[in-house]
């Protein structure tokens, strides 16, 4: 990155950490602090200046605009002591519970658009929320904090007593339920007349639930609802089913009483020859779509440093945004998350690039100077696309 | 009167309880009364029982069972064991001894009401728990989560509960199962106790028998047929292991199968192995036996090889934090030269 468009970066930063009010966590003065600044080998290299803490928010405040830092985070953790230099003397009291969901942990992520990438983030992060945090947990809507991480994801901080002291192995039991992981076979064998017969566990679990359900009105009835080709096409993509099996299938599940005995009694016999692990598999199938992908380490580490909501995220110069939970189905980074000014900047693009901000469509040629406007221009700088001109 | 004989049989069955501390200071009886006072002197014989009981046994025998001793003894008995095993301070001991007061609590709580369950519940810190109106109980899942983080079986993960608004329904059974669970936890973390010296030392007696029980206790799993079982010289990733086993933390499969085959292959005997398993919280004598007598085969040859070193790598369980783990590829290898070197250095001397 060029120094004048780093000059520039800088002074746009420093200008929005000087007129707005950043939105603090709870306990501050027991948070450690982290702060990457604009330095010279920005972005190549970074260096964390960690081990801050302050006692009050007019001081962080200051201390924002004094050092202007590029990405801004502060401890789930509270100490009694944050800003000792080591972890040890920190003394660690309790720590919020912390949800990180990424576009890097989603399957087949990599090759959408980065505003395709974000749509499918938001529709993990609401499944999170409301399936998992609000209905089976039955965590209060105001003792959650939902984020924008200004990045590739989304933030949940959940700041409930009962979940503060718990430790990092204790999380990892709330991050597997999360991710389905360690779930009881579902499928057990009985004997009728000399054969083994697989069947459904009656057991009523949240996981078994949904697993069965997505058995029935996902998997089943969606291939029951195909032509017979498509669905034989379908079947035989499982290991073990062969096309005579795969025939044999589609006719048994093709008939509603199929469906009704299994769920009634929940014997799978459905078809001879039919091996367990075809069953095995479609649970596994369920399994995926129902877990919903948020970050082990981050939710089981009980001393990380996180993104402060309303900074800056130097990557891309977005807001991390505080949202409530009414908001987060209407919201669009590419509009909600942009605070810069539409005076137009001149610059240098360094590559073909193209994207929507603020309802409008940027689109920049390879070497063309051009005027774009201002909230554009601190997009294409902190994403690599551009320099600054003239500055 | 009647409600202090009520009071008085219900802290001796559950002296661990939050309000027993209270009753103790308002009976103004302090930690001298309790080491000298010839009124305690059956509480003291009771709380030296407790111990050994719970070396031996296992279990501590239910006070009911033996029509001499007074509600008053007995509830006595458990401060007093608390200052003997603190005086001790052997991590063994305590371990040894919290499961077995914890295996007590279960089987006296199965005869009770269920209201007594949540009292029992809500003293020893369970505040979330609640009767369910079509029976069992209920209770917040951070504190379930709190209460089963060391039970291995996978039954207990709280991804096979049933979980509504927060809430995980649980039968009688296994709610008693969690409390005991708690007991066990909360004896254990509360030992041991401050106890100044002089008191230890009016307590000689008492201490040395309980010692000479621990110390008989330990040599019963210590000493081995072919003579040498020295836990010095296990490789490092075993004695990870161990040590966690000890400490009743969680262990995956591989770090189970890995540690008894080796435990099997150094020699050591199946009852061996499960006297260093049985502080496990979830500890289970039948499945263990098992496992272990799978692990073993019917025959030596049957029996099987800890992985090797690499394979260990491969499973995060290799913590290779000594010179010697890089010139061997097989934890055996390793504990064979060890000992060979230790023999060597015994004959040089």
């Amino acid at each position: 990155m060029r120094l004048r468009t780093k000059k520039f970066l800088e002074e746009k930063f420093g200008k929005y950490y000087s007129n707005h009010q950043l939105k603090t966590p709870p306990s501050l003065s027991n948070r450690e602090w982290g702060f990457i600044p604009l330095n010279k080998d920005f972005p190549e290299k970074t260096v964390m200046k960690r081990h801050k803490s302050f006692s009050t928010k007019q001081q962080l405040q200051s201390y924002l605009q004094s050092i202007i830092p590029v990405h801004v985070y502060f401890s789930s953790a509270y100490y009694e002591r944050p800003s000792a230099p080591i972890m040890e003397e920190k003394e660690w009291k309790a720590a919020d519970l912390v949800f990180d969901l990424d576009a890097d942990h989603l399957v087949g992520a990599k090759n959408l658009t980065y505003q395709e990438m974000l749509k499918k983030v938001k529709e993990e992060t609401m499944h999170l929320l409301f399936d998992f945090l609000i209905d089976d947990f039955g965590i209060d809507r105001d003792e959650l904090e939902l984020v924008f991480s200004g990045g590739r994801g989304y933030h949940i901080h959940v700041r409930e007593e009962g979940f503060l002291d718990l430790n990092s192995q204790e999380r990892r039991e709330i991050i597997d339920y999360i991710l389905g992981r360690g779930t009881q076979s579902l499928i057990k064998e009985k004997k009728k007349k000399g054969a083994k017969i697989p069947y459904l566990s009656s057991k009523s679990t949240n996981w078994n639930n949904r697993i069965k359900y997505y058995l029935f009105n996902n998997i089943l009835s969606e291939i029951a609802s195909k032509e017979k080709k498509d669905a034989i096409n379908k079947l035989t993509s499982y290991n073990g089913v062969g096309e005579k099996t795969a025939k044999r299938i589609y006719r048994s599940i093709e008939r509603e009483e199929t469906l009704d005995r299994i769920k009634k009694n929940g014997q799978l016999d459905i078809a001879r020859g039919l091996p367990k692990s075809f069953w095995e598999q479609l649970i596994e199938e369920a399994k995926q779509q129902i877990k919903a992908n948020a970050d082990e380490p981050v939710t089981s580490d009980i001393k990380r440093l996180i993104r402060l909501p309303t900074s800056l995220h130097g990557g891309t110069g977005f807001r991390v945004t505080p949202l409530s939970i009414t908001e987060i189905e209407q919201f669009n980074p590419f509009v909600n998350a942009v605070v810069f000014e539409e005076d137009s900047v001149k610059i240098y693009s360094k590559d073909n690039y193209e994207t929507t901000l603020m309802n409008k469509k940027i689109k920049i040629e390879k070497d063309e100077i051009k005027e774009i406007p201002e909230y554009a221009a601190i997009f294409l700088s902190c994403i690599g696309k551009v320099e600054v001109e003239g500055w | 009167m009647i409600d202090k004989q009520k009071m008085d049989q219900e802290l001796a069955r559950y002296p661990f309880l939050k309000k027993a501390k209270k009753y103790v200071e308002k009976s103004n009886t302090t930690t001298e009364d309790l080491v000298e006072e010839k009124t305690f002197s059956s509480a003291r014989t009771r709380a030296k029982k407790r111990i050994i009981e719970s070396l031996n046994q296992g279990i501590i025998p239910l006070f009911i069972t033996e029509t001499n001793i007074q509600p008053h003894t007995e509830f006595y008995s458990y401060p007093l064991s608390r200052i003997l095993i603190s005086c001790i301070n052997d991590r063994y001991l305590i371990k040894r001894y919290s499961l077995a007061e914890s295996k007590a609590f279960e089987k006296r709580i199965k005869t009770e009401p269920t209201e007594q369950i949540i009292n029992v519940a809500r003293g020893i810190g369970i505040d979330s728990v609640k009767l369910k109106e079509e029976g069992g109980f209920n209770l917040h899942f951070t504190d379930y989560i709190k209460l089963t983080t060391n039970l291995n079986e996978k039954k207990w993960k709280l991804v096979n509960q049933t979980i509504e608004k927060g809430k995980v329904s649980l039968t009688r059974d296994d709610f008693e199962r969690i409390l005991q669970e708690g007991v066990r936890r909360k004896i254990e973390n509360n030992l041991p106790v401050e106890v100044p010296k002089e008191i230890c030392e009016k307590l000689t007696q008492p201490i040395q028998e309980i010692k000479s029980a621990l110390e008989k206790k330990k040599a019963s799993f210590q000493t081995d047929i072919e003579g040498i079982i020295e836990e010095e010289l296990f490789p490092p990733c075993i004695k990870t292991l161990l040590g966690k086993v000890q400490k009743s933390q969680n262990i995956s499969h591989t770090a189970r199968f890995t540690l008894v085959s080796f435990l099997l292959n150094i020699g050591m005997s199946e009852d061996e192995i499960i006297d260093l398993f049985e502080v496990a919280p979830d500890f289970d004598e039948e499945t263990t036996r098992y496992q272990i007598g799978h692990i073993g085969g019917n025959k030596p040859q049957d029996q099987y090889k800890p992985p090797s070193c690499s394979t260990l790598k491969t499973y995060g369980l290799c913590v290779s934090d000594e010179w010697r783990c890089e010139k061997v590829s097989h934890p055996l290898g390793y504990y064979e030269w060890r000992v060979k070197s230790e023999e060597k250095d015994e004959a040089e001397n």
